[in-house]
């Protein structure tokens, strides 16, 4: 418990036209912990994950973050993801006309550039894509595509892990990476995010089933409700939730 | 600078010191038609958005424009296109030494005006002019006035073309400002095929008004794949009427790359005139500094059974115009037609202006039809997933944009046709902030 903490929000309020989504939420994330927040629809747990990546249909009107020890919102989105954070979209953009490669290759190089990496030449960098591609069960010809278009649900759900796997995150925001999917696609997904864990990285898991902790058994859970978190605990808190619902909570 | 009518009278006194083929019948009609015609101004509703000021401020019509080339020059922008049959013509002049089409020619399927046989001679009397109506064309009908030569390409029934026909029209610096004439009749009988690549270009700066057309004839189950590349350097002017008459259950599909110029203007007329026919039109139009691009698109669903889809790109910047205009008619009888027209545009400048004016007719009451315009900056959602990966602002809209125009490019139906149509993408977002380094991302 002594490690400094990667994350650190303090009773953050954020908007969206005026109406209050996030009342006051505090939460510390330490390096390779795994923070599930779950919640009814609507209890601002997708809006937590979007205000940290700098998502700007949000306004953060009161609290603080502080990412590795600076300030999070004196950062542009990008500054943040080279800083090493990562959103997973619930719904990835479909972004025709852009090969996911080139898409790719664009992201890695701004990040590796940041972090003070070579940028990777193409041939090498089409080799670790394809490595990656294959464990996530996605066939080679998916980076020839157009941005996410096309793709199923569970394709686009990989393509963001696949995205992750790549650029190697400290801090992973995994907003309902397990909506729309199915049992064995879930599985998948699931696989690819466990292979990237380790003690210096953490994850916030955002989902409304407890399903997903099956597979992604997360260190601590925070149920948030009307823009706070009302109750925390360990991992029993998720199945507890699953036996007797959020009214319970509530 | 002249008046409209000092300009007629130009292109009047231009005949006296031109010969047309004497079997052909068209230029006399033609020539009278003219006479009767005044010269667009910006008060003619299909003119409203593109003054004719470049000829009005060039002589063009003074002086004929001669075919000379460098050939090593012209051979190496026109580019390799793999196994192809080629014609070039060098401001509007065709040029044997960099054609090579004798398998097609020696079918009868290509053939020069110049060179047809009674036949043939008698198919073009036939067809040639009948797939528009000369007052509403009047650079057609300017362009049928004085007929020096042409290009017949007749596919004969039930024939496939299985070589595709690449046409490059090349324009280049003359000694004075010069008009560039050309023409190409295509008869595709029943249940044939061909796929036909059209690249205008030029070898640098010009200073030639290209005059272009192209008459289609497609008959019941005829099918044709067009592929149009005008990437031209920003100083040409160039008037293109394309008309396309398809019978019962024949088949259209065009896919188009056009920058803007001096002056770009783009006649597609398509007439359907059987059931069951198809025709669709891809298009994505550039515009930057000062250029202009008018494209005006007309669709007579004059059959039942009919469906067109229409998709149309434009990318405006700087302080250059654009205007796109498409036109669905659906006549009395014309039921169960299916029609869509899109027109999608990205304006990325305050000082850029675009016109677009989709329209649709409808006068038959079971059909299905759709159209629709937007003008719009970049995706706010898009950018912010590219920024969510480390990807600067400014690099994410330059990819948003070189992927709105490259979703359209990747459409083509010839790989060599994509690779060269992005090395000239690659030259015109040369000077186009933030595009420049970009577009050879691969």
């Amino acid at each position: 418990m002594s490690a400094t903490p990667l994350l650190e929000v303090k009773d953050l309020v954020a908007e969206v036209d005026g109406k209050t989504i996030l009342d006051g939420i505090s939460l510390t994330v330490k390096p390779g912990e795994v923070h599930a927040i779950m919640g009814p629809n609507g209890s601002g747990k997708s809006t937590l994950a979007n205000v940290l990546a700098g998502r700007d249909d949000y306004q953060v009107v009161g609290g603080s973050v502080t990412f590795k020890g600076n300030d999070l919102f004196e950062l542009e989105p990008e500054e943040r993801a080279r800083e090493g954070i990562f959103l997973a979209f619930q719904y990835p953009v479909e972004i025709p006309g852009v090969s996911n490669m080139q898409f790719l290759k664009a992201s890695v190089d701004a990040v590796r550039k940041h972090r003070g990496q070579d940028e990777l030449d193409a041939p090498a960098f089409m080799k670790l894509a394809r490595e990656h591609c294959k464990e996530l069960k996605l066939k080679p010809e998916f980076l020839k595509r157009g941005v996410n278009e096309g793709f199923s649900g569970g394709e686009k759900k990989r393509n963001e892990i696949l995205q992750m796997a790549l650029l190697e995150p400290s801090l992973a925001l995994l907003d309902e990476t397990d909506s729309g999917l199915d049992i064995d696609a879930l599985q998948v997904a699931a696989e690819g995010v466990n292979a990237l864990r380790n003690e210096a990285r953490s994850f916030i898991v955002v989902t409304h089933y407890q399903r997903l902790l099956n597979y992604i058994v997360p260190d601590y859970v925070h149920v948030l409700a009307g823009g706070k978190i009302v109750k925390s605990g360990g991992r029993e808190l998720a199945l507890e939730l699953e036996e007797k619902g959020y009214s319970w909570i509530q | 600078m002249i008046t409209p009518n000092e300009l007629k009278q130009q292109a009047q006194n231009s005949w006296q010191h031109q010969s047309s083929l004497d079997w052909l019948s068209l230029p006399a009609k033609a020539r009278a038609t003219f006479a009767g015609l005044d010269i667009p101004t910006r008060k003619t509703e299909a003119w409203k958005y593109t003054p004719l000021t470049p000829l009005l401020n060039n002589a063009y019509l003074a002086n004929q424009a001669a075919g000379d080339v460098d050939a090593g020059a012209a051979e190496t922008r026109i580019g390799p296109l793999g196994d192809v049959s080629r014609l070039v013509f060098i401001n509007g002049h065709f040029t044997p030494g960099l054609s090579r089409f004798s398998d097609l020619e020696n079918q009868g399927i290509i053939t020069l005006f110049s060179n047809a046989n009674d036949t043939q001679r008698d198919l073009i009397n036939a067809e040639l002019g009948t797939g528009f109506e000369p007052k509403e064309h009047i650079f057609a009908t300017l362009n049928y006035s004085s007929v020096a030569d042409g290009l017949l390409i007749h596919a004969p029934a039930d024939f496939k073309v299985q070589q595709a026909i690449q046409l490059v029209y090349l324009s280049t610096a003359e000694a004075d400002t010069s008009l560039a004439q050309s023409r190409v009749l295509v008869c595709a009988e029943a249940g044939s095929s061909l796929e036909l690549i059209e690249q205008f270009d030029s070898l640098g700066a010009t200073n030639v008004f290209h005059n272009h057309m192209m008459e289609v004839s497609l008959h019941p189950n005829a099918r044709m794949v067009h592929t149009r590349l005008q990437v031209e350097h920003e100083s040409l002017t160039h008037i293109n009427g394309l008309h396309i008459k398809l019978a019962q259950g024949s088949h259209y599909e065009q896919h188009a790359l056009a920058f803007g110029s001096a002056l770009k203007r783009n006649d597609i007329n398509v007439s359907f005139n059987g059931n069951n026919a198809y025709c669709r039109l891809n298009g994505v139009f550039l515009s930057k500094h000062k250029q202009h691009i008018d494209n005006h698109l007309n669709l007579e669903h004059a059959a039942p059974h009919c469906n067109s889809d229409t998709e149309y790109k434009g990318f405006i910047t700087d302080s250059s115009r654009a205007v796109f205009n498409g036109r669905i008619h659906i006549h009395q009888h014309a039921q169960k037609t299916a029609a869509h027209l899109n027109s999608k545009n990205l304006l990325l400048s305050k000082q850029a202006e675009l016109d677009t004016k989709p329209e649709l007719e409808i006068y038959a009451d079971d059909v299905k039809c759709s159209h629709g315009a937007s003008i719009g900056k970049l995706d706010d959602k898009s950018l912010f997933y590219f920024q969510s990966r480390g990807i600067d602002r400014a690099t994410a809209e330059a990819m948003l944009c070189l992927g709105f125009v490259n979703e359209m490019v990747e459409q083509f139906p010839n790989g060599a046709v994509i690779e060269l149509a992005r090395q000239r993408l690659a030259e015109f977002f040369n000077d186009v902030d933030k595009l420049n380094n970009l577009w050879s991302l691969e």
